[in-house]
């Protein structure tokens, strides 16, 4: 953009109004700016700021002439004429000359807001014509857009008449200065104005959506999300005033709409940009003070919406307070965030420093200092703007190596959980060994006792159900143990291991025992072992029938602590049930193990077994297996030879388990009569 | 007494001891890692339980779908625990279900009675 362009437009402004000057005609003072002696050719324009003739209540038309007039300061609002004389509401006209030199490049008038329509003749020429002009609110026809006139008069003098009305708003009269200029010149800044609030509005869009986009992925920061809202309105108030892009798009906005949306976004702006701090600096916002401000605001948006714009544009008065007081406020919030080492505060305070800056430059214009240039004044905004999108950037930029680390921290723990996995899952492969090497062969049983079948399958890698056999070749008997220790897994195997020595211990010393003296030698020796106050009830200990086959006489005697005995005669099973103590806890007085004895027939079958293939849970509606379910099983596979019994039992259990999980080690133990 | 009231999954019974309103179960599934962790809070609760605080009728209910064979170790621990609320004067019954096939549970059940001496309602669940 043509700075230097700009800043002589600016100092024309300033100095070139000299000019102006008032005469005697008759014997009133007559408005006139004198002209004739500027050379227009170069890039030039000039104000006519000065004083105007003013009629009041009158639409003078450009051939009338009444003398019935004050000489008053233009750009100004009527109400500041004389001493409270004139209401904001009425109608007036403007006059005055404008004297050039014949020899002059085509020129034009910039003309800003003027409250609140307006009509403008040049010689007897009506050049323009804003809104509707009427002498009473019906009919009136509010409209603001900045004005572009060529002007095609060659004459010495202008005459201009400016009819003004004014019915809907606090102010009446004229806004901005009536600017006169070479019409290329003009046109430059015509445009450069535009470009800078295109600029202004389309980055602020763009960073709004960009933050809704944001916001929408990651709700949890609801900071995005009002920073987004902040911007938007922010862009479509920048549309909407300066040089109205927003109206030149859509001609069709009322002017009460129109200005119902440039107040709405100056205070929406305010109130998102409170909640972008609130949750932002959370912790060094004062919830009460949001509150508090939410809710004066909460009026003012509503007046906003229901009163008539001559109320609802004093609004502005009470936001400029509040505002210049949440931006100290703010400033407390980020010093206090900074002080606390709050990331991203460093960058909030650099953005209410930019914010300053901007509205400095803003506000110079207005005090006369000097005339920014437009780009100026949108890219200082835009700077605020971007240094508060960086607490943002810094906060993310922080999160994701944040993220990194824990990745990588979590990449070592991993490495270290594998590796810690890895030895305990080789330890306990090295007891498993331990644990088949304790337990005694199949094969071996097999040989003693022909026709057995041993089903054993663990949880997991070692196994809490165990089964011991012992050959006592005095008697020709097996005695023989399936147990089921609390736990399974690595407890259970511990538990296994006290189970079996315990029993060699007991059985090869006393190996003519009975499977109920076996047991209650193995009680005291479990307790024993495992220390057991006497007083205190201990709850580890196994379940277990222990039973002492004959293998001359195909008798059995057995004696169980919970565990079931199955005998499976022609196709019907026999339930016997065992002790409800547990080996390893303390047996009322008194309290014998029940023994029991059997003498088997050719094709008998017997079963023992821990509960962990009842209990599992399987079928179609992942329901236990239960014992009723178990008998079935037991029943077909006595109806088989034993070499196949393992196999059936195990495509069983499979095809009941299913996809589930196996909860418990299983173990089973059948033997038949031959 | 503060509410005692622990989710159940799939390796722990879903657990509510609740004074105020009388609520009083364990129900669901028992294989712990550490059976023993599990059931001391329990047993520790109860064991706090002050007579005099007490009144009206307390209704425990039991009822599992798994157990294996340390949670019932431990499960007796916890009905002996209930044995000695007799003593605090305080009142109470204890409702034991089972699903209807499922003998060994109601067994079980009929065990502990047997074992610690105390009344237990087996309830017998169709399904």
């Amino acid at each position: 953009m043509k700075f230097k362009q700009f800043f002589q437009y600016s100092f024309s402004i300033l100095f070139l109004f000299g000019s102006h000057v008032i005469c005697s005609q008759e014997t009133n003072l007559r408005s006139e700016f004198d002209f004739s002696q500027i050379d227009f050719t170069n890039d030039t324009s000039v104000a006519l700021t000065g004083e105007w003739e003013f009629y009041w209540d009158t639409l003078l038309e450009p051939d009338g002439s009444s003398l019935n007039y004050s000489l008053e300061y233009l750009p100004d609002f009527w109400k500041n004429y004389g001493v409270n004389e004139y209401s904001a509401t009425g109608y007036a006209t403007f006059k005055t000359r404008v004297k050039l030199s014949r020899a002059r490049p085509i020129l034009a008038f910039q003309v800003g807001d003027i409250h609140n329509s307006y009509n403008l003749y040049v010689n007897d020429k009506l050049v323009r014509s804003v809104g509707i002009v009427t002498k009473s609110i019906e009919g009136s026809v509010p409209k603001w857009v900045p004005q572009f006139v060529v002007l095609d008069d060659t004459s010495e003098i202008l005459e201009i008449t400016l009819q003004v009305s004014n019915f809907h708003h606090r102010n009446g009269g004229v806004q901005h200065a009536i600017v006169l200029g070479n019409v290329d010149y003009l046109l430059s800044v015509k445009e450069s104005v535009s470009l800078a609030d295109l600029l202004l509005g389309g980055s602020f869009m763009v960073i709004g959506l960009f933050f809704f986009g944001m916001y929408f992925f990651y709700q949890k920061d609801k900071s995005t999300i009002y920073f987004g809202l902040f911007c938007f309105s922010f862009a479509v108030r920048a549309l909407i005033v300066g040089s109205r892009s927003l109206l030149i798009i859509m001609p069709w906005l009322s002017w009460q709409i129109a200005l119902r949306i440039e107040y709405l976004t100056l205070f929406l702006s305010v109130i998102f940009f409170l909640y972008f701090v609130y949750f932002s600096f959370k912790e060094q916002t004062s919830r009460l003070l949001v509150q508090l401000i939410s809710f004066i605001y909460l009026l003012i948006i509503t007046g906003t919406i229901l009163l008539p714009a001559s109320i609802f544009t004093y609004f502005v008065i009470p936001n400029n307070t509040l505002l210049l007081g949440l931006i100290i406020y703010s400033l407390m919030v980020y010093l206090k965030a900074f002080r606390q080492k709050v990331f991203g505060a460093g960058w909030a305070i650099l953005s209410l420093g930019v914010l300053m800056v901007a509205v400095g430059l803003a506000l110079s214009e207005y005090a006369n200092l000097f005339i920014p240039s437009p780009i100026l004044v949108s890219t200082a905004f835009l700077a605020f703007v971007f240094t508060m999108s960086l607490i943002f950037a810094t906060r993310f930029g922080k999160a994701f190596s944040d993220v990194e680390r824990l990745k990588v921290d979590a990449e070592i723990q991993n490495d270290k959980i594998s590796e810690q996995h890895e030895l305990i899952k080789d330890s306990i492969q090295y007891a498993k060994r331990i644990q088949t090497a304790l337990l005694p062969s199949k094969k071996a049983l097999q040989e003693k006792l022909p026709n057995s079948v041993i089903y054993y399958n663990p949880q997991s890698v070692v196994s809490g159900d165990f089964y011991w056999y012992k050959y006592v070749e005095k008697t020709n008997d097996v005695i023989l143990a399936i147990s089921d220790c609390t736990g399974h897994g690595v407890p259970g195997a511990f538990m296994s291991i006290v189970g079996i020595s315990s029993l060699d211990k007991i059985v090869s010393t006393k190996p003519n025992y009975r499977p109920s003296q076996i047991l209650e030698q193995l009680n005291s020796e479990i307790r024993q072992k495992l220390n057991s106050d006497i007083d205190e009830q201990v709850q580890e200990g196994m379940d277990i029938i222990i039973c002492r086959i004959s293998l001359d006489t195909n008798s059995i005697e057995f004696s169980s602590a919970l565990h079931k005995m199955v005998l499976i005669r022609n196709g019907e099973a026999t339930f016997f049930g065992g002790c409800r103590h547990f080996i390893g806890s303390q047996f009322k007085k008194g309290f014998k193990f029940i023994e029991h004895k059997l003498v088997l027939k050719t094709d008998d079958q017997i079963f023992m077994f821990s509960d962990g293939i009842y209990d599992q849970k399987g079928g179609d509606n992942g329901r236990k297996l239960y014992l009723k379910g178990f008998e079935e099983i037991l029943i077909q596979m006595a109806n088989i030879s034993v070499s196949e019994q393992e196999n059936y039992l195990s495509s069983k259990i499979k095809s009941w388990q299913g996809g589930a999980e196996q909860l418990d080690d299983m173990l089973v133990f059948g033997w038949k009569v031959k | 007494m503060e509410v005692l009231d622990l989710e159940g999954t799939s390796y722990t019974p879903k657990v509510v001891f609740d004074l105020k309103n009388k609520v009083f179960e364990i129900t669901g599934d028992s294989r712990p890692e550490d059976t023993h962790a599990f059931y001391q809070v329990l047993i520790d609760w109860l064991s706090n339980l002050d007579g005099p605080s007490v009144s009206g009728e307390l209704k425990f209910k039991f009822a599992f779908d798994y157990l294996n064979s340390s949670s019932s170790k431990f499960i007796f621990k916890l009905i002996s625990c209930l044995k000695d609320l007799e003593s605090k004067d305080i009142n109470f019954y204890i409702d034991w279900y089972y699903d209807e096939p499922d003998i060994d549970m109601k067994e079980l059940g009929e065990e502990y009675a047997e074992l610690v001496g105390i009344k237990i309602n087996l309830i017998s669940v169709e399904i």
